[in-house]
């Protein structure tokens, strides 16, 4: 039986059922909203209102198409997606352990060390350190007693909660719906704008927790064989992880907000989120700081145990192992992330400096990830979802990949630049 | 039927519950009242050093005319803080703001960027972390009131900016993994980190 042109079909419909389980796509935004996330929309927000709340919507489109590509992989070879950098080269898959490494370690600690200013605002008395490692311990327990199901219907009530708590911090000070849907149209603001567009993009199209998407699918064995039920899932996925991109983006609202109203009046630049939480209080009341301190341990508890486990399931992948969260291997894994990560607060890097540093990483590494995932996209064998220009779904995707790919290497180019410019010309 | 008891899977739900408790926070806020004006200050109660203190103000006038305020804010005594902003940087010891405010009015006034020293700028020896004390001074309507904020210093960062962050977080990274490689070289079979596996289905 010859198989149709590619992306001439039309996929089947999601039922309500289908739409209401946003499982994977709370687990992946859970993932993105980490502290990263709260730094830049604090600063787009105190520098600039919500003028550059668009620049979500236009890395969105980026961050889905990149996630679309992995999953269109997966379904037409059932293959991980590490296969793919070991496709390309063997120093591809040697470039991608020594990344996963890196951003299970920074990644996890920059969230524990968020963790840990929280706890200590809440109980002044403990030290950094200690708070770090409770939150650290509580992931552990978490990884180590919850199987992939439970993790998930953790995070999906922690993202409710967590978008909850952002959005009633800044009902205390109020927002400004039609600021805030001005703030959807594209615009260049004032100088520094570029700036945080890129910090942005490196927080969003992150090359790590991009190719995490199909691991989850593997864990909830949503797999088959017939086209038809390739398509159904691909439209529910690209549902599911459309809509943790898009929580990324709601969460940001009220904290861009609370950053306007605050932050913007007194000329203050917030440099960590601390900063910020701390200056709601005496404008919206110790109910607002506790609040947004809450929605801001949460973001970052789950965004760590999100690069623990992204990690975990990477390096099952890369070494050929049986990827499930719950196996014993993976929780080795993650306790031997735990360790590193937890030591690194007793070095007490200034939180700006280590934040920025790892997106200036994030956004370095990407590019590669980026360029392997379109090479092996593009290739002919796609077989039904390869790139064609001849049918307007696949105009749309060839699009998206490539809007991507050049978003991604811009920022990369842009950020190599910096960053080589901040360490040995104007670091200090 | 199993019974529903304790898991330790519950452990960490608790701990996120436990944030909600309404136990204070880091900030040292109060409102004082300098005769018609109503003022709410925000500062913190510890700081890293080389990190950077903010003290806010919100002014209310409850008067029916404009009201001028007299806004001060007395250093501790010593090196351990420094104002990083120009308009400050030049006033020595006494930050002094003067503003207008309208019949009725809000306005909003900071000492910001005010860094805590780790060392001692004349000899280069670390400064001792303790609780110093910041006085805050407003005049209004005729009436002076005063406010002590003390703010402790903590130890800062023990590597700084740039190379050295870099250069620490690389290296336990690099030794991490070469940790987990050869553990994960153990457990799997030789040469599968470079293999591409058979479908996820097959396995």
């Amino acid at each position: 039986m010859t198989e149709p042109a590619p992306w001439s079909l039309r996929p089947p419909r999601i039922g309500l059922r289908a739409i209401l389980s946003i499982g994977a796509g709370s687990l992946i935004a859970s993932f993105y909203i980490g502290t990263g996330d709260i730094t830049v929309a604090t600063r787009m927000g105190a520098r600039f209102g919500f003028s550059l709340w668009w620049t979500y919507l236009v890395l969105g489109f980026a961050a889905w198409a990149l996630i679309d590509m992995t999953v269109r992989y997966y379904l037409r070879f059932g293959a991980t997606p590490m296969s793919i950098f070991k496709e390309v080269h063997p120093a591809a898959s040697a470039y991608m352990i020594v990344t996963i490494v890196v951003c299970a370690i920074l990644g996890s600690y920059s969230q524990w060390n968020a963790c840990a200013m929280v706890v200590t605002g809440f109980v002044p008395a403990l030290p950094v350190e200690a708070g770090g490692a409770i939150a650290a311990a509580l992931a552990l327990v978490l990884v180590a007693f919850g199987a992939y199901a439970r993790i998930e219907r953790l995070f999906v009530a922690g993202l409710i909660a967590l978008i909850g708590v952002f959005f009633l911090s800044a009902a205390t000070i109020g927002i400004d719906p039609r600021a805030a849907a001005r703030g959807l149209i594209p615009s260049a603001p004032g100088p520094g704008w570029l700036d945080l567009f890129r910090s942005n993009a490196g927080s969003m199209i992150n090359a790590w927790l991009i190719l995490i998407y199909p691991y989850t699918m593997i864990e909830k064995g949503w797999r088959a064989d017939s086209l038809d039920g390739k398509l159904g899932i691909l439209r529910r996925a690209r549902f599911d992880y459309g809509w943790g991109i898009l929580a990324a983006g709601i969460v940001a609202l009220p904290i861009m907000a609370s950053a306007t109203a605050i932050a913007r009046p007194f000329g203050i630049r917030p440099t960590s989120y601390m900063d910020f939480a701390v200056l709601l209080e005496p404008f919206a009341g110790p109910w607002s700081t506790h609040l947004f301190l809450s929605g801001l341990f949460l973001a970052a508890w789950t965004s760590g145990v999100g690069w623990w486990l992204a990690g975990a399931y990477a390096l099952l992948d890369v070494y050929g192992l049986p990827i499930r969260a719950g196996s014993p291997k993976a929780k080795m894994i993650v306790a031997a992330f735990a360790v590193p990560s937890v030591l690194l607060i007793a070095l007490r890097i200034d939180p700006a400096t280590q934040i920025l540093l790892f997106t200036a990483f994030l956004a370095i590494v990407f590019p590669v990830a980026a360029c392997a995932l379109v090479g092996r996209i593009a290739r002919r064998d796609m077989g039904y979802f390869r790139w064609t220009l001849r049918t307007p779904r696949g105009i749309a995707v060839v699009v998206l990949d490539l809007f991507a790919i050049a978003l991604s290497l811009y920022v990369g180019w842009h950020e190599i630049a910096s960053w080589i410019g901040n360490l040995f010309g104007k670091g200090h | 039927m199993r019974a529903k008891g304790f898991t330790p899977f519950r452990i960490p739900i608790a701990g996120l519950l436990a944030l909600a408790a309404p136990v204070p926070l880091l900030a040292d806020t109060g409102v004082l009242q300098a005769g018609p004006v109503e003022v709410r200050y925000y500062a913190p109660d510890w700081i890293w050093q080389d990190q950077r203190v903010n003290v806010l103000l919100v002014l209310r006038s409850g008067s029916e005319t404009a009201e001028t305020v007299d806004v001060e804010m007395e250093m501790p005594e010593g090196p351990a803080f420094a104002p990083e902003d120009p308009a400050d940087a030049g006033q020595g010891a006494r930050l002094f703001r003067r503003a207008e405010i309208p019949p009725s009015g809000i306005l909003r006034i900071a000492f910001a960027n005010i860094r805590a020293r780790e060392r001692d700028p004349a000899t280069g020896q670390p400064l001792p972390r303790r609780t110093h004390e910041f006085l805050l001074r407003i005049r209004a309507g005729g009436k002076i009131v005063r406010q002590r904020i003390p703010v402790t210093t903590i130890r800062g960062a023990l590597v700084r900016g740039g190379v050295g962050t870099v250069a620490v977080s690389a290296g336990l990274c690099l030794v991490w993994a070469i940790g987990l490689v050869a553990i994960l070289s153990r457990w799997s079979e030789p040469g599968a980190w470079k293999r591409v596996p058979p479908p996820e289905s097959d396995r």
